[in-house]
């Protein structure tokens, strides 16, 4: 599903992001990723979410080796994955609804089945009654999950979430995980960049740390 | 994305970003509504300055000893021409009669006076068809002229040179300044269309980041956008030029009520529905097209790598 090899990422100054980074992720997997703030973890995600590209080694993601894509299929790429950020990136001029539904209004799908699958999604991560109200009206815990919705609702391979938890308190974060596990027990394999270490050791899920950006672990 | 969504997207641009956008559509409006007024201006200056060329007159002097025969081929070339609206014919006696009327109040015995010869010749007094355009008025009457010294018993051909040829050079001024001036504003409002549109579309930069996070082309972005841009250059000009309608009819009635004497107020004219049609057009254009160089600068796929690289 993911797959990096001998990775380097530096940016102007020099700035080495990342160094040598070689990872896979399989179909269906939950994995964390871990380290300080400036290790690279957002890098990763942003190549992952076809944001960036690599200085050099080569990144395969759903079927396509970002080396060699063409500007014009960065969307489509996209489009097979979910994407959560810490601060939402929610649209305040759309209701609950009409965020969730972006995705699919962008794939050109039909009113109905839109309609159809969005309320399937608003009640699978428990906002059926909010789907009217703007994100403004709702809570941090409800804006991400709002978030998580729109990232669910086009039923990706993959879902990445950066931070998903970092503006949320303890309980809300244990919710947010607990949603996120649901999710990746349907079959959607699931990468999370924290770096609240006690919140992976409660998981026992399979954990990448990276520091100055290198893998260190992966177990 | 139909347009349908489009008109969406449009008004919930509106509710949501209100203070903006009546900002963006006050700037395009304003300089809209300059560029109406100076062709507005231009057009009636040029209706005006036609009128009074209409009044110009062309004389055609025929030598004493010119043949029937030859001073009827001459009215006849005269009338067949398309340019000439009438020409009418003035004999000696008569030019003397008319030149001794005029003359009867500074010196009354010239009426009287049986020893006065008659020094005038006959003519041919030639107007021209309404329309012909000031700036062209003294390169008409030049060709006409020259083709009647060809005709046998011309003596001379007289239209007030050089008035006529000052007349012409100052509408062609006119006309030429008035289209130099349009052409600078028109210039300088894509610029000032450029900041309101890039100013806008900059505020919505989030907006722009998270519709290329979930997938759409770039296409899909921009359209919205362009289309918010032309809906707003449209309602700019519709403004604009209900703005200079309004003007209009206060100069019309100012002329009417305190300038009569000089019969200004019916030669004003406004827009005609297919030049108010053209400006709603070209602002719609211009809304676009500064909306489209704008977005395509900040849309290129990479909008949310930009910010947080």
């Amino acid at each position: 599903m993911i797959q990096f090899n001998h990775v380097y990422k530096t940016y102007p100054g020099p700035t080495h992001a990342l160094r040598d980074v070689s990872l896979e992720i399989n179909k269906g997997e939950f994995i964390f990723l871990t380290g300080p703030s400036g290790a690279g973890k957002t890098t990763l995600f942003r190549m992952i979410s076809g944001f960036d590209k690599p200085s050099s080694g080569d990144v395969r993601i759903a079927g396509y080796d970002l080396t060699r894509i063409k500007s014009s299929e960065i969307p489509y790429l996209r489009r097979k994955i979910g994407v959560v950020f810490q601060d939402f990136r929610l649209l305040k001029g759309r209701t609950v609804f009409e965020n969730v539904a972006l995705p699919l209004e962008i794939r050109g799908e039909r009113p109905t089945q839109m309609r159809r699958r969005v309320e399937e999604v608003l009640e699978q991560v428990g906002l059926t009654y909010k789907s009217s109200q703007f994100p403004e009206q709702i809570s941090g815990g409800e804006q991400q999950r709002v978030a998580i919705a729109r990232a669910l609702v086009h039923q990706p391979g993959v879902l990445i979430a950066d931070e998903p938890t970092g503006n949320l308190d303890s309980a809300l974060s244990e919710e947010i995980m607990d949603l996120l596990e649901k999710v990746n027990a349907q079959g959607t394999t699931v990468f999370v960049a924290t770096h609240d270490m006690g919140l992976v050791k409660r998981r026992s899920k399979r954990m990448i740390e990276i520091r100055a950006g290198q893998v260190t672990i992966d177990q | 994305m139909s347009w349908n969504e489009y008109l969406r997207s449009f008004r919930r641009s509106w509710v949501h970003h209100t203070g903006m956008q009546l900002a963006t559509l006050s700037v395009l409006a304003a300089t809209f509504t300059v560029v109406a007024f100076v062709l507005s201006l231009s057009l009636n200056l040029k209706r005006v300055l036609s009128h009074w060329g209409e009044s110009a007159q062309m004389s055609v002097y025929l030598e004493d000893t010119i043949q029937a025969a030859d001073r009827e081929a001459l009215k006849a070339a005269l009338e067949k021409d398309q340019r000439i609206r009438s020409v009418e014919f003035v004999g000696k006696e008569q030019a003397t009669s008319a030149f001794r009327q005029k003359m009867s109040s500074y010196a009354p015995d010239l009426l009287e006076d049986t020893e006065f010869s008659n020094p005038f010749p006959a003519s041919f007094q030639v107007s021209l068809v309404p329309g012909v355009s000031g700036d062209v008025l003294a390169a008409t009457f030049e060709a006409i002229a020259q083709q009647l010294s060809a005709f046998k018993g011309v003596e001379d051909v007289s239209y007030g040179q050089s008035w006529v040829r000052n007349y012409s050079a100052f509408v062609g001024a006119l006309s030429t300044g008035g289209w130099v001036i349009v052409a600078i504003l028109i210039a300088g409002s894509f610029f000032v269309i450029g900041n309101s549109v890039r100013a806008s579309i900059a505020a919505r930069r989030d907006e722009i980041e998270i519709l290329e996070l979930v997938g759409a082309t770039s296409r899909m972005i921009r359209a919205p956008f362009v289309f918010e841009g032309a809906a707003l250059g449209w309602l700019a000009a519709a403004i604009s030029l209900a703005i200079n309608f309004g003007l209009y009819l206060w100069e019309a009635k100012l002329l009417q009520s305190s300038m009569a004497f000089a019969r200004l107020g019916s030669n004003l004219a406004y827009f005609g529905v297919l030049a108010c049609l053209g400006l709603l057009f070209a602002g719609a254009m211009v809304g676009a097209l500064g909306a489209y160089f704008t977005i395509r600068k900040i849309n290129d796929g990479w909008a949310a790598s930009q910010k947080d690289a």
